[in-house]
Order: C-alpha cells, then sequence, then structure tokens
C-alpha cells in the first residue's frame, strides 16, 4: 500500500518554479531514493512533505490521510520522520537526551503533571531514558551518551540524527543526504544501517548524491531535474535512463 | 541529575530555615525577603529565556499585574489575600495567553519589541486607571495575608511565607526542567525546525511556558504587595524589567539557580545606582553586554566551569556533565 502519496504538487518562489508537477509514491517496506542535479528541488520537496513549507499547488497524502501544509508536528505524530541535509542535533544537550527527544510523541506527561513530578511521571521518565539508550546502542553510539552532541565528529551527527528519528518508531523515515562528508567505510556501515532499519519494518525514502549507495540498496528511484521527474523506476534502469544522463552531464 | 538538585535543594532550604534565627536586624531580613520576590520573577524567566530562549523585555507588567490585582482584590472587594493572590495568578496567566498567541510567532528582535510594547502598555494602565490603580500617587492599606490563624505581619515571618513559596517555585521549575517538557524547550530552542519533526507542537510550548513564567511574576507580585502594603506604577517599568532579564543573564540563564544567584547579587545594584538614577538601565545595558560576551552561561554557569575544573584536578577523567 502506498504509505506516502506526492500527487501533483507545486512549489515557486517568486519566479523560480521549485516543484513542478512532481507524482510519486513511497510503498510500504521500500527504500525508495530521490535523486538529481543540485538544485532539483530535493530538499524544497522535503520540507513541503514535512510542512515546513506550504505547497502552491497539489496534495501529500501520508497513511492515507491528507497532510498538506500541515504543520510538521502533526506528520510527525502520524509517524512520519526525518533527517536534515544542515545537521541539526540539539546543541546544549548530550547525545543521550538528543535521544530523548526523539521519544517525546511516545511520552505524554503535560506541563502541570511534569511540574508535580508525580509516581507516573518519573516512570515515564525511567522508561523514556531506557528506551533512549536502546536506540542509543542500536546506532553505536552508546559510549557517547554523556557527550555533549556537538562535540560529536560530522558522521556520528548524522548517525545521532538517524537514531533520534528512529526513537520515535516512524512508520516512514526520509533522511536527507546521509552520506554528504562520510568516508568510503562510513557510506558502507551506513547502507547497513539503512538495510537493517527498512527490515525492522519502517519506510525509507532517501535523497542522496552518492550514486554507490543508491544504486547498492535501493528498491526504486525518483529523478528529479528543475524541479520535475524525469524518471522512475529500479536503480539499473535509471542507470541507463539517457535523460537522467544528460541532467547529470549539463550539471 | 536531578538528585543533585534535591540535595541543593535541601541544603537551601536549611540554610534559609535557619538564617532568620541569627540575624535578627530587620533590614537585612527584607532584603532577604525582597532577593525572595524577585527571585520567584527571575525562575519563571529562566525557564523562558534559558530553556525556551524567548525574551520578555515586559516582566515587570506582569509582576505588577499581580501586585495590583492582589491589592485590589484585598482592599475593594474584601477578599481574603491567599484566594486573591490565586485568582491574580490566574488572571495575569490569562492576559498573558492573550498577549503570546499573536506574538510568539515573531522571531528575536520583534519578539522583544513586542513583550517590551505590552509591558509598557500595562504600566501606561496602571497609570491611567486612577479610579481603579490610584495612578501615579500609588494606593495603599493593603492587608497582611492571614493564614491557619497566622498575621504576616512581621519580617520575620513574612520571610519564611516568602521562601517557602520560592523553594515550592523552584522545585516545580527544576522538575519542568529535568522532564519531556524541559527536553522540548531545549529543542525548539535549539532547533525548531527539528523540534518540529519531531512531534513537538512548538508554538503551544512556547505560550504555556510564557504564561507560566508570568504566574510566577505574578505570585511574587502579590507577595510583594502583601509585603510593602503600598504600590506605585514606578515600581512595574521598564526599568525593572530590564533589571529582571540583567539578573537572568548574569545570574546564568541555562539554569535555574542562576536565577536565585541572579537575584542575589543584583538586588542591591537600584541601591548602589541611586546615585546615579538616570544612568540605571545604562548600567544594566552594560552588565549584559560584558555577561553575554564574556561569560554567556552567567555566575551559575562560570561556578559550574570552575567546579568542574576542581574536580578534574582529583578525578583522572572528566566527570559526567552536571546539569541543572
Amino acid at each position: 500500500m502506498a504509505l506516502l502519496e506526492i500527487i501533483d504538487l507545486e512549489k515557486k518562489f517568486g519566479g523560480l518554479t521549485a516543484i513542478d508537477r512532481v507524482n510519486f509514491e513511497v510503498e510500504a517496506g521500500q527504500i525508495k531514493a530521490l535523486i538529481g542535479p543540485n538544485g532539483a528541488g530535493k530538499t524544497t520537496l522535503y520540507n513541503v512533505i514535512t510542512g515546513i513549507f506550504a505547497p502552491d499547488a497539489g496534495t501529500v497524502r501520508f497513511r492515507r490521510r491528507e497532510i498538506t501544509g500541515c504543520k510538521p508536528h502533526l506528520a510527525a505524530s502520524l509517524g512520519l520522520a526525518r533527517t536534515f541535509q544542515i545537521i541539526k542535533i540539539f546543541k546544549g544537550m548530550t547525545v543521550l537526551e538528543n535521544v530523548m527527544v526523539g521519544r517525546h510523541l511516545k511520552s505524554q506527561a503535560t506541563l502541570p503533571k511534569a511540574a508535580l513530578r508525580l509516581p507516573a511521571v518519573r516512570r515515564e521518565e525511567k522508561a523514556i531514558r531506557e528506551t533512549a539508550a536502546r536506540f542509543l546502542d542500536e546506532i553505536g553510539l552508546k559510549n557517547r551518551a554523556g557527550d555533549p552532541a556537538q562535540n560529536l565528529p560530522l558522521g556520528q551527527q548524522r548517525l545521532l540524527e538517524i537514531g533520534r528519528a528512529l526513537a520515535s518508531e516512524p512508520k516512514l523515515i526520509m533522511l536527507d543526504e546521509p552520506a554528504a562528508g562520510l568516508s568510503g567505510p562510513e557510506i558502507r556501515s551506513l547502507a547497513c544501517l539503512i538495510r537493517g532499519i527498512r527490515d525492522s519494518g519502517v519506510t525509507i525514502l532517501l535523497v542522496e548524491h552518492d550514486m554507490s549507495l543508491v544504486m547498492d540498496i535501493s528498491d526504486e528511484v525518483v529523478v528529479l531535474d528543475y524541479g520535475r521527474k524525469i524518471a522512475e523506476g529500479p536503480p539499473r534502469e535509471i542507470q541507463n535512463d539517457k535523460k537522467v544522463i544528460a541532467a547529470y552531464l549539463g550539471e | 541529575m536531578i538528585r543533585n538538585n534535591y540535595i541543593g535543594l535541601l541544603f537551601l532550604s536549611v540554610v534559609m530555615a535557619v538564617i532568620p534565627l541569627f540575624i535578627s536586624n530587620v533590614y537585612y531580613l527584607s532584603i532577604l525577603i525582597f532577593i525572595g520576590i524577585y527571585s520567584l520573577i527571575t525562575i519563571g524567566l529562566s525557564l523562558l529565556m534559558g530553556y525556551a530562549g524567548q525574551i520578555s523585555l515586559g516582566h515587570a507588567a506582569f509582576f505588577g499585574l499581580g501586585a495590583y490585582a492582589s491589592g485590589i482584590l484585598t482592599t475593594r472587594l474584601n477578599i481574603a489575600p491567599i484566594p486573591a493572590a490565586i485568582v491574580a495568578c490566574l488572571f495575569t496567566g490569562l492576559v498573558a495567553f492573550l498577549i503570546a498567541v499573536p506574538t510568539l510567532r515573531l522571531r528575536g528582535h520583534y519578539l522583544a519589541m513586542a513583550t517590551l510594547g505590552f509591558g509598557q502598555i500595562i504600566y501606561v494602565v496602571f497609570n491611567a486607571w486612577i479610579k481603579l490603580t490610584g495612578g501615579p500617587s500609588g494606593f495603599g492599606d493593603i492587608p497582611r495575608i492571614r493564614l491557619a490563624g497566622i498575621c504576616f505581619d512581621s519580617d520575620f515571618k513574612y520571610f519564611y511565607l516568602v521562601w517557602s513559596v520560592v523553594l515550592v517555585g523552584f522545585l516545580l521549575a527544576i522538575h519542568i526542567v529535568h522532564s519531556r517538557i524541559g527536553r522540548a524547550l531545549r529543542a525548539l530552542h535549539s532547533s525548531e525546525e527539528a523540534a518540529g519533526t519531531l512531534g513537538i507542537n512548538t508554538s503551544r510550548y512556547k505560550i504555556e511556558i510564557f504564561v507560566v513564567s508570568t504566574m510566577y511574576a505574578s505570585i511574587a507580585g502579590s507577595l510583594y504587595a502583601h509585603f510593602v502594603t503600598f504600590l506605585s506604577p514606578e515600581s512595574f517599568g521598564i526599568s525593572f524589567s530590564i533589571l529582571l532579564v540583567t539578573m537572568v543573564v548574569f545570574g546564568g540563564r541555562f539554569s535555574v539557580w542562576g536565577a536565585i544567584l541572579g537575584a542575589a547579587v543584583l538586588f542591591s545594584l537600584p541601591e548602589y545606582l541611586r546615585v546615579a538614577r538616570d544612568y540605571d538601565v545604562l548600567i544594566y545595558g552594560v552588565v549584559l553586554l560584558l555577561v553575554v560576551m564574556f561569560l554567556p552561561g552567567g555566575l551559575a554557569g562560570w561556578l559550574d566551569g570552575m567546579a568542574r575544573r576542581i574536580s578534574l584536578l582529583f578525578i583522572s577523567r572528566a566527570p559526567k556533565r552536571m546539569k541543572c
């Protein structure tokens, strides 16, 4: 079943058309890649899907519910998580605390209850801490739990963002250039991690420039150029698609 | 982490419980009472500024709303002080909510200007609505607080009343900081976009914490009213708003302990500046600038750093980060 549906989406910034009647779907259980030359509109598309911008036209549906233009926290509450091209980890908080924030949707304490620190709140806090520690362990950052998040090297900060998003137990996670700035071995373990995420039941949409990663792990690839979809299909087909090659050569 | 705070709070409670037994001089007692009242405001303000990263340049107005509401309800309507203070608190919270909804969409400077504006509006109301507030001449004869048969008319008794409230307020603030709410606030301060994608309703939390910070100020205002028994608008103007911000930043806005430190250290500033009356806001500005440039974590941050450096001399590896 289609988990995420992008229908006739359009977004303009002044005279520039960033997204031009884009249509595609992400099926549950897939790893789908979104590629295209720089400026093709991939991050803008992400921002429109998650509600940071409202589109000028078109529909975004997640789990059959219309979320077009809804504020980000609404899409998140339905199970849509994302990471950012420019890392947005929470500075001034530890690595563990960053992941604990990921548990926000899975906890209930309201301000008055938290202020009184009722026994139920205390129990919930303990559960949040323990679950967050488990997610941290799964992405291999357990030994950095107490460190300030901003002290981590870039590759680990990217991992932290992924772990934080995973902690919210999403149905679909949208990764935005997770391999950027990573070394060869790091990219290989990233591929392993992404496959593991899919195997645990989370669908993945992936914006990525590293073609080896894309070809290696994706089930399907969507190609954007100048805001328009120019190709969609399995990785092998896309690799040989003339339009795709032309778009990248023109870059 | 939270256990460290409990220990600190217990220690502070014992110290405060014992101080009046050793200080017989009412002047010093009244200073400590004022420090307590101002701490209550700064604790609320530090939740707003340090954790949520918002700013209020009009918080004196909410302090004033609490004071005037308590004063008016007890003198004109003969309502008992404690229920009056609760009503005042709810009223202030409501006003804050109505201000917050349109204002908290604004960013940075615009938000600061809006809070400045609202603070001024409320200050003008205190001065202009003479029938209600007595205007610039103020109004007095505010009754003392009566609770469980005790009349709080001496500085000795008032000290215990104020500091009991402060310690409870402090405890609640620590609880908020160490909860998913506190983390959500710090998250939205650090990156509002990322916080939203994790399901945090950033607008709602900003409004909630703004309202909470004004309710702290209101309770402080009520305690102030029943202590000084006479109110005039001068105490609730922009100078005091800026002094409050200075206290929070100087004490360390990322720490609830910093709020009390800031109030304690800077409380006497207006006293020393009496000779340079017109220059008070200038001095606050200079203090703010110096702290932000050289000691961003304020006094509390500096002490925290010192403590860590000292413990490094005794322990071979860096200790777990102390949070407050």
